[in-house]
């Protein structure tokens, strides 16, 4: 689940952040700021991006309670996530990038696979440690709007209802999004030839 | 379906998990639980 600290504590430092005590803002943000970072950077993947993409999250956080508009209802973590994830749409709409296939709006999708991935020598047993390295792989070539709601669900443990309203789209949207990363990532690993003994995860 | 559950997550969150993202595929539950396991340990990568 979405770990959200004591909320009195979080509104404690958030008002005392708008008092003007701005070493409030440092302990708010030492609370989440790996969590918060880490969804930047495995949506993105790129830590110069991920990097740009916080500071500006950071800069956004403290304009937005210095003039007022956040509304305190204890879910500071879910409110700057959702800022970030705007940050990322912006970032992906920038730089229209052309690795990724995006998805239509039936939820379908055609898959491209980047250069490395099909050059990987990737080897029929591989060691537990190595296929979760893969797998977190596979993740990073999935369309933009599958990969989010992967590491929404798998990384921060938002449950379906909070991915869609993080993402702004109704939960059958999400819903859909998971299947089908769930489907092109068994493609991917069969493309592959990975081997994964899911035997021991049951 | 034998434990499909994830206790990390509340009754009605499963149920909308199971009925709409796994349905009769019980491969794509294999892969959830992998990525599960991948994502668990991520901080610590």
């Amino acid at each position: 689940m979405l770990t959200q600290h004591n909320m009195t504590d979080d509104s404690a430092l958030i008002q005392a952040y708008i008092s003007g005590d701005n070493d409030s803002m440092s302990k708010l943000m030492d609370r989440y700021k790996k969590k918060i970072y880490k969804y930047i950077l495995l949506t993105v993947k790129n830590d110069s991006v991920a990097d740009d993409i916080f500071q500006d999250l950071f800069i956004k956080i403290q304009k937005s309670l210095k003039s007022d508009r956040y509304i305190d209802n204890g879910k500071f973590l879910s409110w700057t996530l959702r800022i970030a994830h705007n940050l990322i749409i912006d970032y992906f709409r920038q730089k229209k990038q052309s690795n990724l296939v995006s998805t239509d709006d039936d939820g379908q999708s055609n898959i491209m696979y980047s250069q490395s991935l099909l050059e990987s020598n990737i080897e029929d047993k591989l060691v537990d440690d190595q296929i979760k390295t893969d797998l977190r792989r596979l993740v990073d070539s999935l369309p933009i709007e599958q990969r989010e709601v992967v590491i929404l669900r798998h990384y921060l443990g938002m449950s379906f209802k909070d991915i869609a309203t993080h993402t702004d789209v109704s939960i059958n949207t999400a819903l859909g999004r998971m299947r089908y990363a769930l489907i092109n990532l068994r493609k991917m690993i069969e493309d592959n030839n990975m081997y994964m003994d899911l035997k021991n995860y049951s | 379906m034998e434990n499909t559950y994830n206790s990390d997550f509340d009754d009605d969150d499963n149920e909308l998990f199971l009925n709409n993202v796994i349905g009769d595929d019980i491969g794509l539950l294999n892969i959830s639980r992998f990525l599960d396991r991948a994502y668990a340990e991520e901080d610590d990568v």
